[in-house]
C-alpha cells in the first residue's frame, strides 16, 4: 500500500483548491453534486475516490487492532481486498456480458459507474461506495465505514480467520427485543429513551426481512443492503438518517462483547463439583478401571495416530505445526505454544482442538465400554451417559491423575516421537 | 462517532470454534444448509448413522430421524440469543420429538453452528411457565447445551427408546411433567456416579471456577497526561477489576455493587490514590523496594452510597500527572452488597464460597473477585488454584 499522486485536470484542481482546502462533509456533498452534474468528467469522481480511501483504511486498521492479538489476520490482505482503486483515469470493462474477454476502455466517470451499476458489477470498491452514497443519511466517512462492514469479500476473508463481520443492520435484526433492552440499558448513549429504542426496533423488525428479500431479488446479492430513505422514514418514529440505528448497533456490540468475555462453563460442571468435590472414596473395582484405561488408550492411540498422520502432510510447508504438537506433548499450555511457535492462540486451538479430540475418544471408548455388563444399563440413562463420557474425557485430560501428565498429552508425545 | 470512541466497539464477532464452514458458492435454504452441515460432521467423524427421512430431509416441518432418534431442528441467526420452536409436532401424541437440536446459521457466508441439544424432559421443564404464541415458544439459545457432541452422545450411545417423546396437549398450554420421565434415572445415575468416581477418583471433575477465571479478560486504560511526553509510547493501566466505561462526560466510570471493591491491577503501578468526595483519603506510592502490584483489597472504610469515590492510578514508568482516573458508581440495577454480610453468610463452607464466587464471576466480576481475594475466605484448594490461575494465565497485551 502506498500513497500516490493523482493526475487531476489543473483547472479543476485550482478551481476547487484540492491541494490546500481542508476536507469537510460539505465539500464531499459538493463533489458528489458536481460528479453527477458533469457525468463525463473524471475529476470530481476522482476526488471523491480519494476521499473514501482513508475511511476504508481507518476501518480495516481498527478491525486489525482489535483482533490481531487473538486471530491470524493480515492487515495487508484486508487492505488489498478493499483498497483496490489505484487511482486510474480509465477503466477496462467487459464490452458485452456474453463475451467477458472483450474489453472496452472507458473514462472513470459517473456515467461509467452508472453503467456498471446497471450491469450489477461495480469495481473498484470505491466506485460501489460512491454510486450508492446518500449524503442525507450520513457523511461519506460513516457511509464508507458501513460499506466496509457489509463487504462480502472482507466477510469471507474474516470468516476464514474465525471472525464474523456483521453489519449494523443485520446485528439489529438478529437481536431479540430483550437484548435490545438490556444493551440499551447498560450501554446506550445519546438522548434516545428506551421506549423510543423499543419502538424503532419493533418497526425495524417488521420491515427488515422484506426489504432484504427485495434487495436480494433486485441485485442478486445477499450482502451489502443498506437502509435507504424510504426504509428510514417507514420506521416508527420515522428516522431522517442512520444515526439512531448506529447508536443501537453500538450499544449492542458493547453489550455482546461484555457477554462474550464472560466464561463458558461446561455442561453440568457445577453439579459435578458439588457432588464430588468432597468425595474422598478410595479406588475400587480395579479390574474395571484397568479395562477402562486399556480401552481409552486404544482409542486415543487410534485417533491421535490419524490426526498426526493427516497433519504430517503439512509439516514440510509449516514446521511450526510439528513444533506445536511436540510442545503440547511436553505439557505446554496453548498460550505458551502460541508464543513459542510465533502464532496466535486461535491457531493452536484450531490445530490441536483438545476438547474435540477428547470428546471423540471418550465417545468411541464409551461405545465400546457399554458392551460390558457393568456399564450396559447406562444405555437407558441419558444423564448417566453424559456423566460417563465427561468422566472419560476428564480422565484423558487431567494431568493430576498421571505422573507423566495427561493421557492425551502422553500419547501425543509417543506418537510424535515414533 | 469518532475513532477513539470506536476503539472499544468490536467491529467483528468471534465465530464459535466448532462451526461448520460450507462451500460459500452453495445457494441453499436454511434447512438445506443445516442438513449439509450435519452430513459434513457425520462424514468427518466417520459416523455411519442412518439419517432420514431420506426423501424429505429438507422439509422444515418434519423432524429428522438420526439413528432412530426423532430430532426437531430449530434454527436462528448466528448471533441471535433467542430461538423460536414450533410446537406442531409436539402436539401429536407419540409423534413428538425426543430431542431438540438448536442450530445457528449464517446464511450469507454458509456457516452452520450446532449450538446444542435439549432432551424432551429438559424442554418441558423450560417451557413450563412460558407463553405459547401461535403454537410457537421462544427459548434462549443458551438453553441448548453441548453442541453437536451432545447430540452424538445421545444418538450413538443410548437406546432409542431411552428418551421420551415430547407431548403437549392441545387444550392445555400447561405441561404434564409426569408424562416425561427418565427411565432408570435414579438407579443408574447413582451407579454411574459411583462407578466413575471409583474408577477415576474425585479429581476427574475439574472445578468450573478455574475455567471461568481463565476466560476473564483484563482491560487497559491509557493515561491522560498533563505533561509533555517525549515518547510516542502511551502508558496504560491494566485492570482485571474494576472495569470502567467512558461516560457522557468523557470520564471513566465503573459500576460496582459491593462496599469493599477489590482493585486488581495486573501491571505494576507507581502510585495509587483513593479520593472520597474530592479529598484524597488513601494513597500508596511505589519505591524501588516496594512495588505496587497484584490485588489491593479496599483499604479504607466501606463505601458510603451517598459519597463519591475516585481511584487514581499512575502506571509504572509514568511521571507525575500521568494518571488513569476511575469514578466508582453504585450500580442502581443491582443490590448493594455488604462484604461482611456475605462473608458471615458464607461462613467456613468452601462449597458456599466457591459457588458464590463462581455465580458472580460472569455478571458481577468485582464482587466475585473481592470475595475470592478476601482474607476471610476459607482455605480451599479450588480457591487457591483460582487465585493462581489469575497470576499465571491472565495477561495484559
Amino acid at each position: 500500500m502506498k500513497r500516490r499522486e493523482l493526475a487531476f485536470d489543473p483547472n479543476f484542481e485550482k478551481e476547487h483548491e484540492l491541494l490546500s482546502k481542508e476536507y469537510s462533509d460539505t465539500f464531499d456533498k459538493k463533489l458528489l453534486t458536481i460528479t453527477k452534474k458533469e457525468p463525463d468528467s473524471k475529476d470530481p469522481l476522482l476526488a471523491l475516490r480519494c476521499r473514501v480511501s482513508f475511511p476504508i483504511y481507518e476501518k480495516i486498521n481498527l478491525i486489525y487492532k482489535q483482533f490481531s492479538n487473538g486471530y491470524e489476520i493480515d492487515l495487508n490482505e484486508m487492505l488489498i481486498i478493499l483498497l483496490d482503486d489505484s487511482g486510474e483515469n480509465f477503466l477496462r470493462l467487459p464490452s458485452e456480458a456474453e463475451n467477458p474477454r472483450k474489453f472496452l476502455k472507458k473514462v472513470f466517470c459517473w456515467n461509467t459507474v452508472k453503467n456498471m451499476q446497471e450491469r450489477k458489477f461495480i469495481k473498484p470498491f470505491s466506485a460501489e461506495i460512491i454510486s450508492e452514497f446518500n449524503p442525507k443519511l450520513s457523511n461519506l466517512s460513516t457511509w464508507t465505514k458501513n460499506k466496509v462492514q457489509g463487504n462480502y469479500e472482507l466477510k469471507s476473508y474474516l470468516k476464514s480467520c474465525g471472525l464474523l463481520l456483521i453489519s449494523p443492520w443485520a446485528l439489529i435484526a438478529d437481536s431479540s427485543k430483550t437484548r435490545i433492552i438490556n444493551s440499551w440499558n447498560r450501554c446506550g448513549e445519546g438522548e434516545l429513551k428506551l421506549k423510543e429504542v423499543e419502538k424503532i426496533y419493533d418497526s425495524y423488525i417488521k420491515i427488515y426481512k422484506k426489504e432484504k428479500e427485495d434487495y436480494k431479488n433486485r441485485t442478486g446479492k445477499i450482502s451489502g443492503w443498506y437502509p435507504d430513505e424510504n426504509f428510514l422514514l417507514s420506521l416508527d418514529p420515522p428516522q431522517e438518517n442512520i444515526k439512531n440505528l448506529l447508536l443501537i448497533d453500538k450499544a449492542l456490540r458493547q453489550y455482546i462483547a461484555g457477554a462474550d468475555n464472560a466464561r463458558n462453563f461446561e455442561n453440568n460442571e457445577e453439579s459435578q463439583l458439588e457432588s464430588f468435590q468432597e468425595n474422598d472414596d478410595e479406588f475400587s473395582g480395579k479390574e474395571i478401571a484397568k479395562k477402562v484405561d486399556q480401552i481409552l488408550k486404544i482409542y486415543s492411540s487410534k485417533t491421535i495416530k490419524n490426526l498426526i498422520e493427516n497433519d504430517k502432510k503439512k509439516w514440510e510447508k509449516d514446521i511450526s505445526r510439528k513444533d506445536a504438537w511436540e510442545l503440547y506433548g511436553e505439557g505446554y499450555s496453548q498460550r505458551d505454544i502460541a508464543s513459542r511457535c510465533d502464532h496466535k492462540q486461535a491457531w493452536v486451538s484450531k490445530l490441536i482442538p483438545e476438547k474435540k479430540i477428547s470428546e471423540e475418544i471418550a465417545q468411541d471408548a464409551a461405545f465400546e465400554l457399554l458392551k460390558i455388563n457393568d456399564f450396559s444399563s447406562l444405555k437407558n440413562d441419558p444423564d448417566g451417559i453424559e456423566r460417563f463420557v465427561d468422566g472419560l474425557k476428564n480422565h484423558l485430560l487431567n494431568p493430576e491423575l498421571q505422573e507423566e501428565g495427561s493421557i492425551l498429552r502422553k500419547i501425543i508425545k509417543e506418537e510424535i516421537n515414533k | 462517532m469518532n475513532q477513539s470512541n470506536m476503539n472499544n466497539i468490536p467491529q467483528a464477532l468471534p465465530i464459535p470454534e466448532d462451526s461448520i464452514y460450507l462451500d460459500q458458492e452453495l445457494k441453499l435454504s436454511n434447512r438445506e444448509l443445516i442438513i449439509k452441515g450435519l452430513q459434513k460432521v457425520l462424514k468427518e467423524k466417520k459416523l455411519d448413522l442412518p439419517l432420514g427421512p431420506a426423501l424429505d430431509l429438507n422439509n422444515t416441518e418434519r423432524s429428522i430421524i438420526l439413528n432412530k432418534f426423532d430430532i426437531q431442528i430449530v434454527s436462528t441467526g448466528m448471533i441471535s440469543e433467542e430461538i423460536s420452536i414450533p410446537l406442531k409436532n409436539s402436539r401429536i401424541e407419540k409423534k413428538g420429538p425426543q430431542l431438540f437440536l438448536a442450530v445457528q446459521v449464517e446464511e450469507e457466508l454458509n456457516i452452520v453452528h450446532f449450538k446444542g441439544v435439549l432432551k424432551s424432559d429438559e424442554f418441558m421443564k423450560l417451557i413450563k411457565n412460558k407463553k405459547i404464541n401461535n403454537d410457537e415458544i421462544t427459548l434462549l439459545t443458551d438453553d441448548f447445551k453441548g453442541g453437536i457432541d451432545r447430540l452424538f452422545r445421545f444418538v450413538r450411545l443410548l437406546s432409542s427408546d431411552s428418551i421420551e417423546r415430547t407431548f403437549i396437549e392441545k387444550e392445555s398450554p400447561l405441561i404434564n411433567l409426569n408424562k416425561i420421565k427418565n427411565r432408570l434415572k435414579v438407579s443408574s445415575s447413582f451407579i454411574t456416579g459411583a462407578v466413575v468416581v471409583a474408577l477415576f477418583g474425585p479429581q476427574i471433575f475439574r472445578p468450573k471456577l478455574i475455567g471461568g477465571i481463565a476466560t476473564l479478560s483484563p482491560v487497559s486504560y491509557e493515561v491522560t497526561s498533563f505533561t509533555r511526553s517525549f515518547t510516542s509510547q502511551k502508558n496504560k493501566v491494566c485492570l482485571l477489576t474494576p472495569l470502567a466505561k467512558t461516560n457522557a462526560n468523557d470520564q471513566l466510570e465503573s459500576l460496582i455493587n459491593i462496599d469493599k471493591p477489590v482493585i486488581y491491577p495486573l501491571k505494576p503501578l507507581n502510585e495509587i490514590k483513593i479520593s472520597e468526595n474530592g479529598n484524597v483519603v488513601w494513597s500508596k506510592t511505589a519505591s524501588s523496594k516496594n512495588k505496587i502490584e497484584g490485588p489491593i483489597n479496599w483499604p479504607i472504610k466501606e463505601i458510603n452510597k451517598d459519597n463519591n469515590y475516585q481511584i487514581s492510578m499512575r502506571p509504572s514508568g509514568s511521571g507525575i500527572g500521568s494518571n488513569v482516573i476511575i469514578n466508582l458508581k453504585i450500580d442502581e440495577k443491582k443490590t448493594f452488597l455488604k462484604t461482611s454480610d456475605i462473608e458471615n453468610k458464607l461462613g467456613k463452607s468452601q462449597r458456599s464460597w466457591i459457588k458464590f464466587i463462581d455465580k458472580n464471576l460472569e455478571n458481577n466480576r468485582n464482587t466475585s473477585l473481592s470475595l475470592l481475594l478476601s482474607e476471610k475466605a476459607p482455605d480451599s484448594k479450588v480457591l487457591d488454584k483460582a487465585r493462581k490461575e489469575i497470576i499465571e494465565e491472565i495477561k495484559c497485551d
